[in-house]
C-alpha cells in the first residue's frame, strides 16, 4: 500500500497502459480511430524524446523532423534496396540518427553555440537534410520511394491495418517514458537539470556540460531515429519532406506544453493538441486549414506567458489529488 | 488499493467495449436502390482547386447519367455521389478513404487528382477492393501493381511527348527548323513523369537538348534559370511548371528580353490556367499547354457538358472536370458490360474488374467526351490509345490548336514576340 | 559560364541588398532589446501577403504598397511588442523563443487560413524592363529593388545617429543601464526598436514581390536568412550587414546556377552553420 503510494507514476502508466491496450478492441477494425490514435501515440514519443534535451537540458532543439527523417530514410531504403527487415533497418536508422547528431552537436557544443544559435542552427538541420534528399536523387529525390506492399508481413513490418502500428507505438511510447524516468532518476538527469536551469552556474560547479549536452541529444536523436523507421513502415514511402519543419517545431511546442522536464507531460500534450488538431480536421472537413495551428499557437504563447512550467504538472496534482482521495475511502 | 485500481480498470474496459458496440450496418442487398459512387479529391488545402473542379464534373456526369436511364443492364440502377475531402498530403488522402469506404461503401472512387495521394488512398482501396478511377497522371500509379486502379486519361509522360510533338509538327507546318530544346521541370513526381516523356519524345524526333533543370515548384525567383536559358540559346523551351511559377518564368521571360521561339508548357497547369491568364494579362498569349480533356471537341455530349459547366461555373471545363466527367462515363460503360457479363454479381469488384478490361469503347457520351476516340484498359489500368491534346493561348483565350484535326483554331508559331 | 557566373553573381547581389534591409530590422530587435524573434521572417512573408492583396484588390502597384504597408507592420510590430514580447522581458530564453515561435507560427496559420497553401505572385509591376550592359542584362526590378533597400538602409543608418529616438536605441543597445541613467526610456525604445526593426519588412515585402511569389512556409526561410546575415555580420555594423546580405544573396544565386535550383536554401544554411562554428562573432561585429 504504502509503496504503491510512494509511486504513484508507476500507477498511472499501468492504468494508462492498460486503456491503451484495450483501446483498439473498442474501435475495433475502424481505421480511421486507428489511424488517430496512432498519430497521437507518434507525437506522444516524439515530444517524450524531446523532453530529454528540450526539458531536462534546455536546449531548444528543433531538429526533431531531422533525426525522424534519417531514421526513415534509412530504414526505408535497406528494405527498398536489400530487402533489410525494418525491424533491424530501425534500430540503423536511430544509430545514424546518433552519428549525425553527434557529428554536428559536438562542434555545436564545442564551439559553446547556445539558447537561441542553437535553436536556429538545429532548425536550419531540417532543412539542410530536406533540400540534400532532393537533390541525393540516389536515396532520395523529388518523387516518392515506396516499401514494398504487404497484406500482412511482420518482417517487413507492412501491414494493410494500423493495429500493429497501433501497439509498436504503444512500446516506443512506454519505452521513451522509461528511459525519460531513468535518466531523471539518473546522475545524468541531475547534471543536465543543473545545465538547464543556469548553464554557467553548473559548469562553475564541475558539471561537464559539452558532453552531457552530447549525450542528451544522442539519446534523444536515437529515440526519435527509430520511431522514424516505424513511420516509414506506416505510410509506406519515404519522401524528403519527411525531414519537416513544421513537424519540428510541432514537437518542441508539444514538449513545452506539457512541462519542460515533466516526464508524462508531452504525452498529455499530445493527447490533447494531437485530438484538438484532428478533430478540427474532421469537423472542418479541412474546410479551413491551418486553423489547428492558430489553436495550437495561441496555446503555446499563453502556456509559455502564463504557465511557464506547463500543463503536466496540473495533470499530476489533480491525479495526486484523485489518489489521495480514492486512497482515504 | 489495488483492488480498487483494478476495479477502475475493470470499468473502464466495459465502458470501452460498450462504446465499441454501436449499431451494426445492416446487410447490403444484392442490388441496391443506388450505386454509390465515391468522389476523393483535394476539396482543401493547396490542391483543392483542381479538386472541386473535379467534384463539379462528377456531380454533372452524375446527374446526365441518371437523366439517360441510369445503369439500364442493371434495370436503370442511377448513380449516387458521395463526396470527401482528401486534404492534401498522402496522410489525409488515406484517411480519407478509409472514412469514405467505412461509411458508405461505394461501389467505386473516384479521384484524387495527386499522384501521392493516389497512391496512399489506393492502398486502401485495393485492401478494400474497391474499383478506384483515378485522375492523377503521373506514370507510377500504373506501375505498382495495383489490380483495381484504372486511369482512362493521359499520363504524364504522354503529355511531355505530346508536347514535343506538337513543336515538331508546328514547326514543319510553319517550316522554321527547330533543333535545339531546354526542357523545364518543376521537381515533383508529376514534373518528373512530363520530363521523361519529353526527353524521349526529344531524342525519337533526333532533337538536340540543350539545356534541361529541375526546380522546386515553390521557387521563389526564376532569374537566374532564365539566365542559363538565354546563354543556352535554345530555340524552343518545354515547361512543366506548378502553377504560379509560371506565371514568374513568363514575366522574367519577358523582363530578361529572353523569350525563345516557342515556349510549350506541359502537363495541364501552369500556362493556360484561367487564373494564370487573368494573372499574366498580354504577357499570357503564345503560351500552350498540354491537356487531358478537349472542350472544344465537337461532338453532341461535349457540347452539353461544356454549356452546362458554364452555366454552373462560370467558364469552360478545366482539365480537371473534363477528366472525371469522362471517367464516370466510363465507369458507367462498366458498370454496363459488368451487368452483362455477370448478371448474377454485377458489383463485386472483380467482376467490375474484368468488365473494365474488357471495355473498348469507340463510341458514346464517353469517347465523345474523350481527347481521342478510342477508350480500352490494358492490365495496368493505363488506356494505350490515350493522348494529350494542345491549348494555347490566343487573343486572351486558350483555343485547342492540335492535334490538327481536332483544333479549333490556328496555332501561332512561332512566337511573334521572339527575343532570338 | 564566366559570364553566366557573373550574370549571376549580378543577379544574387542585387537580392542580397533586400536580405540585407530585412536583416536591418532583426538586427534592431536583437542587438537592442536581445529578444529573439523568431517571427521575423514571417513579419517578411506576411508583408508580402498584404502587397499581394493590396495589389490585386485595389490595384496598387507592388513598389508603392510600402506607403500602406509599412504603418500597417508598424502597429503590428507594436501590438506585438506590448501583448508578448514585454512580457517575456525578464523570463529565461527558452519561454521567449518559445512565445516567438508562436508568434509564427501563428502568423503562418493565419495566412494559410486568408490566402490559401498555394504560391502567390502579382502580375506586373511599374518597373518592368531591363538594361544591357555587355553580356549582361540586369533585370530593372532587381535594380530599382536593391536601390531602395540601400536607400532605406542609409534613412535608418541616419535616424540611429542624426535623431533623438535613433541615439536612444543605439544607447540601450550599446548600455542599457547607462541608458537609463541618462534618462532614456527603456520600454518606449524597446517598443520603437521592434516597431521599426518589423516595419522595415514592408518595405522589404513590396519590394520582393516585385519579382517573387510568396506561400505561407516562406517566412522560415526568410527567417532563418536573416539571421544568417545577422551572424555572418555580427551586431553593430550597418555596412557589414549590407556586405554580408550581398554576400548571402550571391552565394544563393550562384549555387543555385552551377548546382541545382534546389540548393538554394541549403547554400544559406550551410554558411549560417559554418558561421556559427568558426565565427560566433560574425565577420564585422564590434560586440
Amino acid at each position: 500500500m504504502g509503496r504503491i503510494r510512494k509511486d504513484p507514476n508507476l500507477i498511472l502508466l499501468t492504468a494508462l497502459l492498460g486503456a491503451a491496450l484495450l483501446l483498439p478492441l473498442a474501435i475495433r477494425s475502424n481505421q480511421y480511430a486507428l489511424v488517430l490514435l496512432t498519430t497521437i501515440l507518434l507525437y506522444g514519443v516524439l515530444a517524450t524524446a524531446w523532453n530529454i534535451i528540450g526539458g531536462l537540458a534546455g536546449q531548444l532543439d528543433l531538429a526533431a523532423g531531422a533525426y525522424l527523417g534519417l531514421g526513415a530514410f534509412t530504414t526505408g531504403t535497406l528494405l527498398i534496396r536489400w530487402n533489410v527487415s525494418p525491424w533491424l533497418g530501425m534500430i540503423l536508422g536511430g544509430l545514424v540518427a546518433v552519428g549525425f547528431a553527434l557529428i554536428v552537436g559536438y562542434p555545436l557544443f564545442r564551439f559553446g553555440v547556445k539558447e537561441v544559435w542553437y535553436a536556429l542552427s538545429s532548425a536550419a538541420l531540417v532543412e539542410v537534410l530536406r533540400v540534400t534528399f532532393l537533390i541525393w536523387s540516389q536515396v532520395g529525390g523529388p518523387v516518392e520511394r515506396y516499401l514494398p506492399y504487404h497484406e500482412w508481413s511482420l518482417y517487413h513490418l507492412r501491414f494493410a491495418t494500423y493495429l500493429p502500428f497501433f501497439y509498436i507505438m504503444l512500446g516506443m511510447l512506454v519505452l521513451a517514458l522509461l528511459v525519460n524516468h531513468w535518466i531523471r532518476q539518473s546522475r545524468l538527469g541531475y547534471y543536465l537539470m543543473a545545465l538547464g536551469e543556469n548553464e554557467e552556474a553548473a559548469e562553475v560547479l564541475g558539471v561537464n556540460t559539452q558532453s552531457c549536452k552530447l549525450e542528451a541529444l544522442a539519446i534523444y536523436a536515437f529515440i526519435v531515429g527509430v520511431t522514424g523507421g516505424i513511420y516509414a513502415c506506416m505510410y509506406g514511402f519515404i519522401h524528403p519532406n519527411f525531414f519537416s519543419g513544421p513537424m519540428s517545431t510541432e514537437v518542441a511546442i508539444l514538449g513545452i506544453v506539457g512541462g519542460l522536464g515533466v516526464t508524462y507531460g508531452p504525452v498529455m500534450a499530445a493527447i490533447l493538441l494531437v485530438s484538438v488538431r484532428e478533430l478540427l480536421r474532421a469537423q472542418l472537413g479541412g474546410q479551413l486549414e491551418g486553423l489547428y495551428l492558430v489553436v495550437y499557437s495561441v496555446v503555446l504563447i499563453l502556456i509559455a506567458l502564463f504557465r511557464p512550467q506547463g500543463l503536466g504538472p496540473l495533470v499530476r496534482q489533480a491525479y495526486g489529488r484523485l489518489l489521495s482521495r480514492v486512497a482515504k475511502e | 488499493m489495488a483492488r480498487k485500481i483494478w476495479r477502475i480498470l475493470a470499468v473502464l474496459t466495459v465502458v470501452l467495449f460498450l462504446v465499441a458496440c454501436g449499431p451494426k450496418a445492416p446487410e447490403k442487398p444484392k442490388l441496391p436502390e443506388k450505386i454509390v459512387v465515391g468522389c476523393l479529391e483535394p476539396l482543401t488545402g493547396a490542391h483543392a482547386v483542381f479538386g472541386t473542379e473535379a467534384k463539379i464534373g462528377m456531380e454533372i456526369a452524375v446527374r446526365h447519367i441518371n437523366e439517360s436511364g441510369g445503369i439500364q443492364s442493371l434495370g436503370g440502377i442511377p448513380l449516387e455521389l458521395v463526396v470527401e475531402d482528401a486534404g492534401e498530403t498522402a496522410d489525409s488522402a488515406r484517411l480519407g478513404a478509409e472514412s469514405i469506404i467505412s461509411k458508405h461503401r461505394p461501389v467505386a472512387i473516384l479521384g484524387l487528382y495527386i499522384s501521392r495521394m493516389t497512391i496512399a488512398a489506393s492502398e486502401v482501396t485495393e485492401r478494400e477492393k474497391v474499383i478506384l478511377v483515378a485522375d492523377a497522371l503521373v506514370d507510377s500509379v500504373t506501375q505498382i501493381g495495383r489490380r483495381y486502379l484504372f486511369r482512362p486519361a493521359p499520363k504524364a509522360s504522354q503529355h511531355g511527348a505530346t508536347a514535343v510533338e506538337f513543336v515538331v509538327a508546328a514547326a514543319q507546318k510553319a517550316g522554321v527548323p527547330m533543333q535545339r530544346i531546354a526542357i523545364l521541370n518543376e521537381d515533383s513526381s508529376f514534373g518528373r513523369s512530363n520530363a521523361i516523356g519529353a526527353v524521349q519524345a526529344a531524342l525519337d524526333n533526333g532533337l538536340t537538348i540543350v539545356y534541361q533543370k529541375e526546380y522546386p515548384f515553390d521557387i521563389a525567383d526564376v532569374s537566374a534559370i532564365v539566365a542559363d536559358i538565354k546563354a543556352a540559346r535554345p530555340d524552343f523551351v518545354v515547361h512543366c511548371p506548378y502553377f504560379m511559377d509560371a506565371i514568374l518564368f513568363a514575366n522574367t521571360f519577358k523582363e530578361a528580353q529572353a523569350i525563345p521561339k516557342f515556349v510549350a508548357g506541359m502537363g495541364a497547369c501552369g500556362y493556360t490556367d484561367p487564373e494564370s491568364i487573368k494573372a499574366l494579362g498580354a504577357t499570357a498569349n503564345y503560351y500552350v499547354n498540354t491537356y487531358s480533356y478537349n472542350p472544344a471537341k465537337n461532338t453532341p455530349q461535349n457540347r452539353k457538358f461544356v454549356e452546362e459547366f458554364k452555366a454552373q461555373v462560370g467558364h469552360i471545363p478545366t482539365e480537371a472536370a473534363g477528366m472525371n466527367y469522362y471517367a464516370m462515363w466510363v465507369l458507367k460503360e462498366a458498370l454496363e458490360l459488368s451487368g452483362q457479363m455477370f448478371p448474377d454479381d454485377p458489383l463485386n469488384p472483380d467482376n467490375l474488374r474484368q468488365a473494365f478490361l474488357k471495355l473498348d469503347l469507340t463510341s458514346g457520351p464517353a469517347v465523345e467526351t474523350y481527347p481521342t476516340d478510342h477508350i480500352a484498359f490494358t492490365e495496368t489500368g493505363d488506356n494505350p490509345y490515350a493522348r494529350a491534346v494542345v491549348l494555347q493561348v490566343i487573343n486572351g483565350e486558350p483555343k485547342v490548336v492540335y492535334p490538327f484535326e481536332y483544333a479549333e483554331a490556328e496555332a501561332v508559331f512561332p512566337r511573334p514576340d521572339a527575343n532570338y | 559560364m564566366t559570364d553566366t557566373l557573373l550574370q549571376n553573381l549580378i543577379n544574387g547581389a542585387l537580392t542580397g541588398c533586400i536580405y540585407a534591409l530585412i536583416a536591418l530590422g532583426l538586427s534592431l530587435i536583437f542587438g537592442v532589446m536581445n529578444v529573439v524573434n523568431f517571427a521575423h521572417g514571417d513579419f517578411v512573408m506576411l508583408s508580402m501577403y498584404l502587397t499581394f492583396w493590396i495589389g490585386l484588390w485595389a490595384g496598387v502597384d507592388a513598389v508603392f504598397t510600402p506607403l500602406l504597408t509599412f504603418p500597417a507592420l508598424f502597429l503590428i510590430g507594436l501590438l506585438a511588442y506590448y501583448a508578448l514580447i514585454n512580457r517575456t522581458l525578464r523570463q529565461r530564453y527558452v519561454t521567449q523563443i518559445a512565445v516567438t515561435v508562436g508568434l509564427m507560427t501563428f502568423l503562418r496559420a493565419l495566412t494559410q487560413l486568408i490566402w490559401k497553401a498555394q504560391p502567390r505572385a502579382l502580375p506586373y509591376s511599374l518597373i518592368q524592363g531591363n538594361i544591357q550592359i555587355g553580356p549582361y542584362t540586369i533585370l530593372a526590378s532587381r535594380l530599382v529593388s536593391a536601390a531602395a533597400s540601400v536607400l532605406a538602409i542609409l534613412g535608418v543608418y541616419f535616424f540611429l545617429s542624426r535623431t533623438w529616438a535613433g541615439r536612444a536605441i543605439r544607447a540601450a543597445s550599446d548600455d542599457l543601464d547607462a541608458a537609463s541613467l541618462v534618462g532614456v526610456p527603456y520600454r518606449q525604445t524597446y517598443a520603437l526598436a521592434f516597431g521599426l526593426g518589423s516595419a522595415l519588412t514592408a518595405i522589404a515585402g513590396g519590394l520582393l514581390m516585385t519579382f517573387q511569389q510568396v506561400d505561407p512556409t516562406m517566412g522560415v526561410r526568410f527567417g532563418l536568412l536573416s539571421w544568417c546575415v545577422l551572424a555572418m555580420a555580427g551586431l553593430g555594423s550597418i555596412p557589414g550587414l549590407l556586405i554580408s546580405g550581398i554576400i548571402v544573396g550571391a552565394a544563393e544565386a550562384v549555387g543555385m546556377s552551377l548546382w541545382d535550383p534546389r540548393a538554394r536554401s541549403l547554400i544559406v544554411y550551410l554558411l549560417f552553420i559554418l558561421v556559427l562554428w568558426l565565427r560566433p562573432r560574425g565577420l564585422f561585429g564590434r560586440k
